[in-house]
């Protein structure tokens, strides 16, 4: 049982450093968010907006693992279940057959580059945040795909 | 691959929720299996067949097992 509940804390503590370096990412930068606001061309807009979205969406993301890990943690029988679910070995076997953890980093990676890209160039910003949530999006299908004839 | 489980636990009169737990899996990885969806494990095939206390061959039908 204590080797569950401490998967469970790191995975809790993975998602709260994730929402503190967003948090953080986003308190540094909202001075630039509100002087490109008013006034700033289209693009700049956008590229601000579209930063800002993705900052906050992973900051509600975090906070809702990190209560729902809370929650988990709080009943042995819901540590277990999680446990069970985790290592589940059909799971692993749609995650691997989906190709899941390549078509997944590569997704956030090409999204991550595409943010760093949006300072130089608009076309390659939309093409490769495009690309990268198409990505995400096949490995989603996969993955469905698998859950019904596995 | 094809399986006795549906009918041993249907004697012990258990539901896949119940074989899942006490073998460690999720539900649907149980139902996968009897459909003959999902080929189990050696170490899952060992914990049902344990769980019923039988061997792996009594549980999981081998013969159509192509041999090289």
């Amino acid at each position: 049982m204590d080797k569950m509940k401490q998967e469970v804390k790191d995975k809790m503590k993975y998602w709260e450093r994730l929402c503190a370096l967003f948090a953080i990412l986003m308190s540094t930068n909202i001075w630039n968010y509100a002087r490109t606001m008013n006034g700033g061309d289209a693009f700049a807009d956008f590229f601000k907006g579209f930063q800002l979205g993705i900052a906050m969406a992973f900051i509600v993301c975090g906070l809702y693992q990190v209560m729902r890990f809370r929650k988990i943690l709080q009943d042995e029988e819901a540590v277990r279940r999680f446990y069970i679910k985790e290592h589940d070995e059909r799971n692993m076997a749609i995650w691997i057959k989906s190709g899941g953890t390549v078509l997944y980093t590569c997704g956030v990676l090409i999204i991550g580059a595409a943010v760093v890209a949006g300072y130089f160039n608009p076309i390659v910003f939309i093409t490769m945040t495009a690309c990268g949530l198409f990505l995400l999006l096949v490995k989603q299908g996969l993955c469905v795909y698998y859950c019904k004839t596995m | 691959m094809k399986t006795k489980i549906k009918e041993l636990r249907k004697e012990k009169k258990m539901s896949q929720e119940e074989l899942a737990n006490a073998v460690g899996a999720t539900r649907q990885t149980i139902t996968s299996i009897e459909v003959e969806k999902y080929t189990a494990s050696l170490v899952l095939a060992y914990k049902i067949a344990h769980f019923f206390g039988l061997s792996i061959e009594e549980v999981f039908d081998f013969s159509e097992v192509e041999e090289i």
